[in-house]
Order: structure tokens, then sequence, then C-alpha cells
């Protein structure tokens, strides 16, 4: 028993300001809720029937140099374009394994340029501010660490300070951001220790930490129930 | 005090602890089933394909979200959402012909395919839902085929009877990564509310209990140091 003691008291000061932050942060999300950080205070969706300027072109005509996985038709304001994928992919963030079309042309479209990348961002947008900054983020290189493509951000000036993102090869709206989220993501920060901006929870660091807290708690049980059942000294 | 408080709360530590080093220590991407997929398994020849996007565009006016694929190697399809239907519509890719529904048959072979494992397990269940589906299916992807692996992990795809796509993933690792979430956020029925009371009340008992612990770190590990030095 004297050993639990030793190893309860010791562990409490190695992982007791870490089990502060996790019960602060845990609090914390259990007041705010799940929408309350999610960024998408002034963000509509919407399903829009297609409208291209002129007729898609078949794809049977499109020069690829591999069989896709799927080609699918993409609109956003009267331009539309073909993205044909080599594998199925999960997430945006993934490295775009495929290949933009321009569908009016059948024509090789690498990237979503600024003012389409804007006119879908502000698409997304139901607040009244207007946008500020424009920034094209390289691959990697966007707040979002994750992000494995060319990212656009732009800037809103709105009373939440709204950030909205745009993925610079299909035109896919991301996510936004803003104050909420950000507090949000500092929460989830000091909650899964990612204090080096991995953007993951499967840290080293974080099970660590996990694995001595499993050891506090479980030295706390057995010590709990040892002298729950010794006599009182009297 | 600090006794007294973890009588209280301190299973729910040991159960935050253990479920926390679970999330940590396995990858998300394959607790989701990401890695049971086969990212290339059904590829499109476009020459099939003899009905183009335009001629779907007059046909559908209302249709959105159209993307192309194939079902199987041999059969090649649109699917489209159309303005006020609830569910996916596929047309035939080379007749321009709307779709029944996916039959056992070709949810067997779309499955098999799929399945990243498959020259190394083979199908065990295959089971029709339509109204009523597990807790690990979210209602809004019925109905569904749900086809069952003989694999250790007791993989399961669930593939859309409407869309023909493999709309979830799951195995034993997601399983076990659910319960412990449940127990986690203390919501055992649904799973998904973090915002519950009990929650709430464990989190300021917790953090009390904490206080009290910290505390008592001090008082019995740091303060005699800082008094051993300064005498």
């Amino acid at each position: 028993m004297k050993h639990i003691r030793l190893w309860h008291k010791w562990l409490s000061l190695i992982v007791g300001i870490q089990l502060l932050f996790w019960l602060a942060t845990g609090l914390f999300f259990n007041l705010t809720g799940h929408q309350w950080g999610a960024g998408n205070d002034y963000r509509s969706r919407s399903q829009q029937v297609y409208q291209c300027d002129t007729p898609p072109v078949p794809v049977n005509t499109l020069k690829l140099a591999f069989q896709p996985v799927t080609v699918s038709l993409k609109n956003h304001l009267g331009h539309c374009f073909y993205l044909a994928h080599r594998t199925r992919q999960f997430h945006h963030y993934q490295v775009f394994d495929g290949i933009r079309f321009d569908a009016e042309t059948g024509v090789v479209s690498l990237h979503v340029d600024e003012t389409l990348a804007q006119a879908i961002a502000m698409e997304s947008y139901s607040g009244s501010g207007v946008v500020t900054d424009a920034q094209l983020f390289n691959a990697g290189a966007s707040p979002d660490h994750q992000q494995l493509n060319p990212l656009w951000q732009f800037t809103i000036d709105d009373d939440l300070a709204t950030k909205i993102y745009v993925h610079g090869i299909t035109g896919q709206v991301t996510h936004h951001d803003n104050i909420r989220s950000e507090i949000h993501k500092l929460m989830l920060t000091l909650h899964f220790m990612d204090y080096f901006n991995t953007g993951r929870f499967n840290t080293p660091l974080l099970m660590l930490f996990g694995l001595l807290s499993l050891i506090l708690s479980a030295t706390g049980i057995i010590w709990l129930i040892n002298r729950g059942f010794r006599p009182k000294r009297t | 005090m600090h006794k007294w408080v973890m009588w209280i709360i301190g299973l729910q530590f040991l159960i935050w602890s253990l479920s926390g080093l679970y999330f940590s220590a396995f990858d998300i991407h394959y607790i989701h089933g990401e890695t049971l997929h086969n990212p290339r398994h059904a590829v499109v020849d476009l020459a099939q394909v003899t009905y183009p996007f335009h001629q779907l565009l007059e046909d559908y006016p209302n249709a959105s979200d159209i993307a192309l694929y194939a079902l199987t190697d041999s059969k090649i399809v649109y699917r489209m959402r159309v303005k006020g239907a609830s569910k996916a519509r596929l047309v035939d890719a080379q007749t321009g012909e709307l779709q029944a529904t996916i039959t056992q048959q070709q949810a067997l072979k779309i499955a098999k395919a799929a399945f990243s494992d498959n020259s190394n397990h083979n199908i065990q269940k295959v089971i029709y839902l339509s109204e009523d589906g597990p807790s690990e299916l979210a209602p809004r992807h019925l109905p569904v085929w749900q086809i069952q692996f003989d694999d250790p992990l007791s993989s399961t795809l669930y593939i859309s009877q409407t869309s023909g796509e493999v709309v979830t993933r799951r195995h034993d690792g997601w399983r076990l990564f659910d319960l412990f979430w449940r127990l986690h956020i203390l919501d055992p029925f649904e799973g998904e509310n973090i915002s519950n009371p009990w929650l709430l009340i464990a989190a300021l008992v917790g953090l009390f209990s904490l206080f009290t612990g910290l505390f008592l770190t001090w008082y019995s590990l740091l303060r005699p140091a800082i008094q051993r030095r300064r005498s």
C-alpha cells in the first residue's frame, strides 16, 4: 500500500495541471455544446440545381490518363466543371487525387481563381459583412494544418470576424471560422494536448498522460478501497 | 474531503482515463473504417458512357449533386438528387433509363469488391434494413443492405439500396470506441449530447475533487520540500 500511495502522490504532481485542463475544457464543451464553436453562425447551405452557361461536354471526350472511380459535376454560379477522382477519398484535406476540368470546354483547369473562389465564399455567407482580405495558402501552409491542398481564405468584417475557406482545386467551401470557433479550437488544443499544432490527437504526449492518469485513478481507487476497509485509528 | 468526494466520482475518473487513452491510441481514420475500403474498387470506362451529362440535365432539370460511378465493373450509373425527393435516384449511364433499387446480388458484389481485405475473408451475413437499423448506422441512410464479413473484427459494410454506395463502414474497433465515447460524455443511450446534465455535474464534482487533490499534493509533497530547503 505504501507504493500505491507514493505512486498516487507523485503522479498527481505530474498529471495534476493537465487534469485541470481536461476537466475545465470538458466543462466548457458541456456548457457550449456542438454548435456554438462550429463557426457556422453565418453559414448558409442550399441544394442547387445546375445552371451551366453552356452544356457540359460529354465525359467520353475528356483526356484522362486513368480510369476514374467517379466523375462529379459541380456548379458554381453558372460555371460548371468536372471533378474526376482517381481514388475514393474521405476528406477534403487529403491531397486531391484527381483532375479538374472545365465542363464547358473539356480543358483541364487546375485551380479555382480568386474571383470564382470569392463568389463561392460569399454564396455560403448569410451575414452582412464584406470581404476585406483574400489570401491563397499553398498546400500545407494554411491555418488548417491538416489541409494538404491549396486553400483560399477570405476575411469578412462582421461582428464575429468570420473567415471563409474555399478549397483551391475543387471549389468546395471547406469551413467557416470566427471568434467562437477560435476559442473552441484553443479548448480542443488544451483537451487533446496538441501543443505542437499537429491537428491530431493520436500523439505520444497525450497517450503518455492518458496512461499516467489511468494509473493515478487506479491507485486512487485502490487506496480509497483500502482505507475504506481499515478500522479508524484511535 | 478529497477522499469523500472521490467515493462519488472516482470511478468516472477511471472511465475518463481509460476511454481517453483508447481514443488517443487509435487513429480516427482507422476507427471510422476508412482502411476497410478499397479506394479503387470499381472504375469507370468513360468510353462506355453514351448517355451524357447534358442529356441528363435536359431530362431532369431539377437534378443536383450528380456523380458518375460504377456499381460493378460492368454497370455504370449516374446518381442524382431531385428537388423534393428524400432519396437519390440512379440513371443508367448508357441508356438513360431510371434504375431500380439495388438488389441483394448487386449489393454482395459491391461489398466484396469494396472490402479491402476481400482476398482473406468472406461474407458471413446479409440483411436488408428498411426502417430500423442498429445504432451504429445513421437512420438517414436507410434503406440499406447490411453486409458482415467473417474477419476477426466483424467488419460490416452498409450499402445504400437507392444509390449502391457504401454509406457506412463499421468494425469492433469502432464499436468499442462508441461505447467508450458514450461513457466519456455520460450519454449512454444516444451517445451524442455533450450538453447533458450528468456530464455537467460530473465535471463540477470532478473539478472540486481535483482542487482538493491538488491541495493535498501541495501540502504533502511540495510544502515539506520547500520547508526543508529553507531550513
